[in-house]
């Protein structure tokens, strides 16, 4: 009887152990979706420990919520809680908040990149992370040190109200809308918006024509101070022709409006929406774990079906509703970092001096 | 003091500080000292925004006291048919909330889209009407700002004293002469404060130019301040200089009225009884009940219709009038959408949670400054009430980023939650409360109190027993106006919301500012729904203490 009581306790040990293995290797299991490890078991344990993650960024939820949130909530089972602002006033509550210690938020993203290197030089945004798949994202759209990665990029169109501009109207280049047939009709964003805003002011007076600025102004274009009221006069059929990221004239489309398209021939510039890690995230190992997320080819592919080429390399381009491809991303025209810096004032400036307005 | 210190002049002297720097405070940038700010701001620009912001306050003041004071006296002093509904008129503004407003004119007049061109054209009219001009913007102010000269001049004139008006009467004056000799400057008070209110208000509003004017570019003060902080780098110190511009016009707007208030005594509610009394209006009290209903189709329900069509429709664009009508182009998913998202539901709570707290406790703060202020000869109460009058001045978007500095700063746990947004509002609304209570308490004469306290009762007995009784109509006026201000409030909350306090203003600005104008449609005509019966329930209790 003795004997067999200590032989059943040396089994019961042994299996107990084993169990034990086994169940902590379950749970510390790397996190791995449709082959593709999105993060090694050690963070991936640490970010469920921290449960949540908080998020400040400029994406909007309709985009984010069924592309990101979502998707990332159901691969790992933790809370993302997304505070959806424009750039400007998510880089003032963000620099507001960093200078009284109290910058509780984890991941940052913002669509100007001064404010993105402002974020940096003030260390909010200044947590070097490579990420898995680093080495499938492209240079322009990852700092080297992975401080920071384009999550989202988008090319800016052509849409056209297809009540007001018939087919045979439509314009098919950028040099098409300095026709005076267009007069009046045109409008678009003020360059003193943001970042996109700037980008494609510059991208039409660098690549388009030098006098591009002038010669559309003498077309009447109108300017809008925000991208809100030229998608809703164009979606009225107030204005013909507008230019934005792609995915507004894309959401209308969806909803009935007589909205179409168009990327025109001479290529784009883009939107880019670019972050990372909060210095001070709350939730680094959470932090972390979504920064993988978002940058690996299953994060790119769930922001392709939201209409926006995500960092990844080899996630599927997205495409039109009307199952065009998107223009190639790595065709869309950008404005280096540095370059940022030298041209934004001079150029703003002579913007707004041409059209009498910031 | 001390909370008005915290609520009001932490913001301000903030925004004093930032308009003497190079960079924003508190943003951990290097800064240095600078008059730049000033000599810097006045270009081309600003002096337009200056003219139109002068345009936009005089021409909506107008307006909207010539509306809100007409009600006022059917409804307080007249026998014109219907005086619930014309009560209910003088308050129906307050259930549009001004961004729901004006996005509802931009729907009805604005461009060849616009609903009423719409119909004008196919009637074979030349003539359009454009809501995205300056006339515009003033028009819209002068519709929905009718509420506070309605409710300050509703109180006031149910204060008057029936002798004055019956002895005017019995000397052979007519109902023209009584009313401009009697009813009119015993009620001064009211309209001054009111219209003062309103120029002030009107001049620093931001959504109803923003949505109107900003699609041309029409910049008033308000909306050239906001685009100074919106531009990239955002010019802090321009914007800070540009408010203390408008602080001082609103010093000077102040000044102005105290003169006219100066040396005279208002108070006709005294220990003797009170009646009102009712002016036959003879013929023209059916012409009287057209113009209220006139003002009612206009205010609320051509806004109305129009976020009807615009929740119900699957698309925006509309070619003639036939679409305005045609089933094929409705659709129910929009409002589907809206009545089934969490989001929503949990603004609501938001909103009415804040709402709630700044009129409970605002109300009862600004009752103990209006008593302070005009019943007690405490040192500094002269201070006190230039306070209560300072953030007028502020525009709502700098007072936010004021609370965002200061709050995030002070180490107790309210930066992040309900209480900051309710700090906010308080502070912001404290001119409005102030003054829809100092109204009442300057017409109800201190013999009451002093007679009580010569009667042996301390002076808090003597409030609570004799000032409170007499003034909770306007109390009661109040609350309702601080609740519903609460409810709409967008600016402040823009800078101070997390994903946990967001509130319904806050939801829907953000599908505007996404372009989704048949979700703002939807969500506007919930919100309104909301806030009319906020209003209906308030109301009706406000007039039990009538």
């Amino acid at each position: 009887m003795p004997i067999r009581s200590r032989i059943s306790k040396t089994q019961l040990l042994v299996a107990g152990a084993c169990l034990a293995l086994l169940a902590g290797t379950a749970l510390a299991q790397a996190l791995v979706v449709d082959g593709e490890q999105i993060a090694d078991a050690k963070l991936f344990q640490a970010a469920k420990k921290e449960g949540r993650v908080l998020v400040y960024g400029t994406w909007p939820e309709r985009n984010w919520n069924p592309g990101v949130k979502a998707n990332f909530e159901k691969d790992t089972g933790l809370n993302l809680e997304f505070v959806r602002m424009t750039t400007q006033v998510l880089f003032q509550r963000v620099t507001a908040e960093a200078a009284a210690n109290r910058l509780a938020v984890d991941v940052i993203d913002v669509t100007d990149a001064i404010l993105l290197e402002q974020l940096m030089q003030r260390n909010i945004l200044n947590k070097p992370h490579k990420v898995p798949s680093f080495n499938r994202i492209p240079a322009d759209a990852k700092d080297p040190e992975g401080r920071w990665y384009a999550f989202m990029r988008l090319p800016i169109a052509v849409g056209i109200n297809t009540s007001v501009i018939k087919p045979a109207d439509e314009p098919k280049r950028w040099m098409d809308l300095l026709n005076p047939k267009y007069r009046g009709q045109i409008g678009t964003s003020s360059l003193d918006v943001g970042g996109s805003a700037f980008t494609t002011w510059l991208f039409l007076r660098e690549k388009i024509n030098p006098d591009y600025w002038s010669r559309i102004r003498e077309n009447r274009i109108r300017i809008y101070p925000s991208v809100a009221p030229v998608l809703t006069d164009l979606v009225r059929g107030e204005i013909g022709i507008g230019f934005m990221g792609v995915t507004s004239f894309q959401e209308q489309e969806s909803q009935g409006a007589p909205i179409k398209s168009i990327f025109p021939e001479e290529g784009s510039s883009m939107l880019s929406i670019q972050g990372g890690i909060s210095s001070s995230a709350k939730n680094p190992n959470a932090a972390m774990l979504l920064v993988n997320w978002l940058t690996s080819k299953r994060g790119s592919t769930a922001i392709a079906l939201q209409k926006a080429y995500g960092a990844h390399r080899d996630a599927p381009a997205p495409t039109l509703l009307d199952g065009r491809k998107f223009a190639p991303v790595d065709d869309l025209w950008d404005l280096p970092l540095e370059r940022w810096g030298k041209i934004r004032e001079p150029a703003s400036e002579e913007w707004r001096k041409l059209y009498g307005r910031r | 003091m001390a909370v008005l210190g915290i609520l009001i002049v932490l913001p301000f002297l903030t925004l004093v500080y930032a308009s003497f720097i190079t960079a924003a405070p508190f943003s951990g940038n290097e800064t240095a000292w600078t008059w730049q700010n000033y000599t810097g701001i006045w270009n081309e620009q600003m002096l337009e925004a200056v003219t139109n912001t002068l345009i936009v306050s005089f021409g909506g003041t107008t307006m909207a006291m010539g509306i809100g004071g007409l009600l006022a006296w059917l409804a307080a002093r007249t026998d014109v048919p219907g005086k619930a509904l014309v009560h209910l008129a003088g308050l129906m503004p307050l259930f549009l909330s001004l961004i729901v407003a004006a996005l509802a004119w931009s729907l009805l007049g604005s461009g060849r889209s616009g609903y009423l061109n719409i119909i004008l054209a196919s009637l074979g009219f030349s003539f359009r009407i454009d809501m995205q001009t300056v006339a515009g913007i003033a028009f819209v102010h002068g519709l929905y700002y009718v509420p506070f000269p309605f409710l300050y001049i509703y109180s006031a004139l149910t204060l008057i004293h029936p002798d004055m008006e019956e002895a005017a009467g019995i000397h052979g004056a007519n109902l023209a002469r009584t009313l401009g000799r009697i009813t009119f400057p015993l009620v001064r008070p009211a309209v001054a404060g009111s219209g003062l209110l309103l120029l002030v208000l009107m001049a620093e509003e931001f959504p109803v130019p923003q949505i109107l004017g900003g699609p041309r570019g029409i910049e008033t003060l308000s909306i050239h301040i906001f685009n100074l902080m919106r531009q990239v780098p955002a010019a802090t110190g321009h914007a800070s200089a540009v408010c203390i511009v408008l602080t001082a016009l609103v010093g000077a707007l102040v000044v102005v009225q105290r003169r006219m208030l100066a040396g005279r005594d208002y108070r006709t509610v005294t220990g003797k009884g009170l009646q009102a009394r009712v002016l036959p209006l003879g013929i023209w009290r059916w012409p009287a009940f057209c113009f209220v209903l006139l003002y009612i189709f206009v205010a609320m329900g051509l806004p109305l219709l129009a976020l009807l069509q615009g929740a119900f429709r699957s698309t925006l664009f509309i070619p003639d009038i036939a679409s305005l009508v045609d089933p094929s182009q409705f659709s129910t998913k929009h409002m589907r959408a809206i009545l089934t998202d969490a989001t929503v539901y949990k603004s609501l709570a938001n909103s009415l949670i804040a709402a709630g707290a700044t009129a409970l406790v605002g109300g009862l703060l600004y009752f103990v400054l209006s008593y302070v202020v005009h019943r007690t000869d405490l040192p500094g109460r002269k201070t006190l009430e230039f306070l209560a009058n300072l953030p007028l001045a502020l525009p709502a978007l700098v007072m936010g980023l004021g609370i965002l500095w200061i709050w995030a700063n002070i180490p107790l746990p309210v930066y992040g939650t309900l209480a900051v947004l309710v700090i906010a509002y308080m502070g912001r609304f404290t001119p409005q409360g102030f003054r829809a209570i100092s109204a009442s308490i300057v017409q109800i004469h201190d013999d009451l109190e002093q007679a009580a306290m010569v009667a042996g009762a301390t002076r808090f007995r003597a409030v609570k027993r004799i000032v409170w009784p007499l003034m909770r109509s306007g109390v009661a006026a109040a609350f309702i106006v601080l609740f519903v201000l609460g409810m709409r409030e967008l600016t402040a909350s823009l800078f101070l919301f997390t994903t946990d306090t967001r509130v319904l203003s806050i939801v829907i600005y953000e599908q505007y500012e996404n372009g989704g104008w048949s979700a703002v449609a939807s969500l506007s005509l919930v919100y309104t729904l909301i806030l009319i019966a906020l209003t209906v329930a308030g109301r009706r209790w406000m007039r039990a203490n009538v």
